[in-house]
């Protein structure tokens, strides 16, 4: 594995990452408390970026997806799977925190009912299903295959999610920043913008760390000896 | 459960997953550069 350069890459875009994290988590927890959801608002800071970042991963799943079918190379399948892998830690986080914070402002921790919930756990569980269905693959060409299909149909998901509290009137609230301006206080709004770019710093870092490893054990595991390669056939015998 | 336990509880699991993902991360490449 090369250490020198990509270590110090990698170093200097951990140590911004980091930075800009601990910068995002104090901004948003000294944000004023909200005229109705008072404190229980901060969560939002965590939330958003959250499902902002599953959206974002997927997408690129999509992109390394529909690369690899194009150029049939695996550095482009190691891109998807290494994003869905990421997408599915933050699509888990936007569920938990919204659970948490539905319980005190809703009532409920989750409802099958909400178009929003509903969606992004069906969301959840499909790009699981990715990374099983991966895994389960007998060989680097068959998972990327397999996976690239899904990877480029369950994208169709993340505008279905994005727009679910337009389409239908549920329990989650509608988007808090639109094109025509922000529903929140400006204090709110900067915190926010300084958290989803911490996120999204976040996914790149863990993005780059991720494809490291998969090409490592990807060059591990064709650098390991077959069984049975060494076996010399007996004379008569051909290979067909 | 007073609301900055809930607003608490919120941010330690997520800072405590984004954790233990790089954590974890940072493992399996030291491994692999270990053995390669």
């Amino acid at each position: 594995m090369k250490t020198g350069h990509v270590s110090m890459t990698l170093k200097v875009l951990y140590a911004i990452t980091a930075l800009v994290v601990i910068a995002g988590a104090v901004l948003a927890l000294s944000t004023p408390p909200e005229a109705v959801q008072r404190t229980y608002a901060r969560i939002l800071h965590i939330h958003v970026p959250s499902a902002w970042l599953a959206f974002l991963a997927f997408g690129v799943t999509a992109f390394g997806s529909v690369m690899w079918r194009l150029r049939r190379r695996l550095a482009w399948d190691r891109l998807a799977a290494s994003s869905a892998e990421i997408g599915v830690l933050f699509t888990g986080l936007a569920i938990v925190t919204g659970a948490i914070w539905g319980r005190p402002v809703w009532g409920v921790f989750f409802d099958w009912g909400d178009a929003r919930m509903a969606s992004t756990a069906v969301m959840f569980l499909v790009y699981l299903g990715y990374l099983a269905l991966r895994r389960y693959s007998p060989s680097p060409e068959a998972a990327a295959n397999r996976a690239s299909i899904l990877g480029i149909v369950a994208v169709i998901q993340v505008p279905l999610v994005y727009f679910s509290v337009n389409l239908f009137r549920t329990l989650h609230q509608t988007q808090s920043i639109r094109p025509d301006g922000a529903t929140m206080d400006r204090s709110m709004v900067a915190a926010l913008l300084v958290n989803l770019a911490a996120f999204t710093l976040l996914y790149v870092s863990f993005l780059a760390a991720r494809m490291i490893v998969a090409r490592e054990e990807a060059r591990l595991v064709a650098a390991r000896p077959v069984a049975g390669a060494a076996v010399i056939s007996p004379p008569g015998l051909s290979d067909a | 459960m007073p609301e900055s336990a809930v607003v608490g509880l919120s941010y330690a699991v997520t800072y405590g997953l984004i954790i233990w993902y790089g954590a974890r991360l940072y493992r399996r490449m030291r491994r692999l550069r270990d053995r390669g």
